[in-house]
């Protein structure tokens, strides 16, 4: 075997080596990636949730804040 | 001669080596691309979901405050309303098993008056105008079953409900006014007659169904004994009712208004005017309304 040849095969390994490391290195970031935004979508999620539970609340009270009013009024007229 | 064709076939398998490194290379390259693209791709995922996250938290925290504030607003309100109806003495007038013919002249007296009063009705089509007109006057329907036939209504709890259903869309039809959910059971929650038709205790699961349904019953606290006999006398509907109500801030006077009971309109002029010397001011049942029950099934 020629020197030369040698040499392309050791340079063709650490290239080899080099890329492999940098698949590596990204199918590491993806997976970082992937577990944040999964992460982010139970976070939404959970947000979302907890969302419409607040503007239930919030409508369920207006009805309340609404009917005291009323009855808040309703009495003023009567006693006057 | 053989000494060359092995000289060749090193450099071939040399070659191939080469070859398949370097497509290894090419392909892993390609997969970082792909994967790159892919990162990307979820970076922009991300920021997006982010910005969604931040959006409904600053929401979140807005209807937080706005709820808080509404809870305040509704306690301040509620105690201040406590306080102002627990210091004013408030009569309720009630007339069941209307309308009759003598609903119109209660109707009268009551606008003469300026007083509004609670109709615990019954389904009777041929006096479509004076429901017509105690709902156009102000006054509150109370739903006292359809046909306030004992045998019928008492029989189980199903047929009670039915019956009270049926009231509530024949006064929807004729008013257009959503049923209150206002009732007083014939003969009271705690009547006994209701045992020969449904068997001993058949209230409770009545009581039960219909508090299960959102239906808030009303008995009473005053009994104008009106229906004691056929017809009582005027002078007795407006002794009990004066002298009853001395006993109770919150007076729910019971009253018929069927066509024999001519007698409670005589009285009722001045069971007002009584009542007002007494310091009462008037108002309407509602669901809200302190309601006097004889019977209260947990």
């Amino acid at each position: 075997m020629k020197k030369g040849n040698i040499i392309t095969v050791v340079l063709l390994v650490v290239l080899f080596i080099n890329v492999i490391y940098v698949n590596f290195s990204s199918n590491y970031k993806i997976k970082n990636v992937e577990k944040e935004t999964t992460s982010l979508k139970i976070q939404l999620r959970s947000l979302k949730a907890e969302n419409e539970a607040l503007k239930n609340t919030n409508y369920n009270l207006i009805e309340t804040n609404s009917k005291t009013s009323k009855m808040v009024i309703n009495l003023k007229n009567i006693i006057n | 001669m053989r000494n060359l064709i092995i000289k060749k076939k090193i450099p071939s398998g040399l070659l191939l080596v080469k070859i398949f490194i370097f497509t290894l290379c090419i392909f892993s390259l390609l997969q970082v691309a792909i994967g790159e693209a892919s990162v990307e791709n979820k970076e922009n995922e991300s920021a997006l979901l982010l910005q969604q996250i931040s959006q409904i938290r600053n929401n979140n925290t807005k209807l937080k405050s706005e709820n808080k504030n509404l809870q305040s607003g509704i306690i301040k309100k509620e105690t201040s309303y406590k306080e102002k109806i627990d210091n004013t003495k408030i009569a309720y007038l009630t007339f069941d098993d209307g309308p009759s013919q003598n609903t119109l002249a209660i109707l009268k007296i009551l606008k003469q008056y300026n007083i509004k009063a609670t109709f615990f009705v019954n389904g009777q089509p041929k006096y479509e105008s004076l429901y017509k007109q105690i709902s156009d006057d102000g006054h509150t329907f109370g739903n006292h079953t359809y046909s306030h036939d004992y045998k019928k209504i008492y029989s189980s709890a199903s047929n009670f409900k039915m019956d009270i259903k049926k009231l509530d869309i024949f006064l929807t039809a004729i008013t257009g006014k959503k049923p209150n959910h206002i009732l007083r059971f014939p003969g009271g929650s705690n009547n006994t007659i209701s045992n020969n038709y449904g068997g001993i205790k058949t209230m409770d699961p009545i009581i039960e169904e219909m508090s299960k349904s959102d239906y808030t019953y009303f008995d009473w606290n005053v009994d104008s004994s009106d229906a004691l006999i056929f017809r009582q006398k005027k002078d007795i509907i407006v002794r009990e009712v004066l002298t009853q109500s001395t006993e109770h801030k919150h007076p729910i006077i019971l009253m018929h208004d069927l066509d024999p009971k001519t007698t409670t309109v005589q009285a009722l002029p001045e069971i007002i005017k009584g009542l007002q010397n007494q310091g009462f001011v008037f108002d309407v049942l509602t669901k809200n309304t302190y309601s006097p029950q004889f019977k209260v099934v947990n």
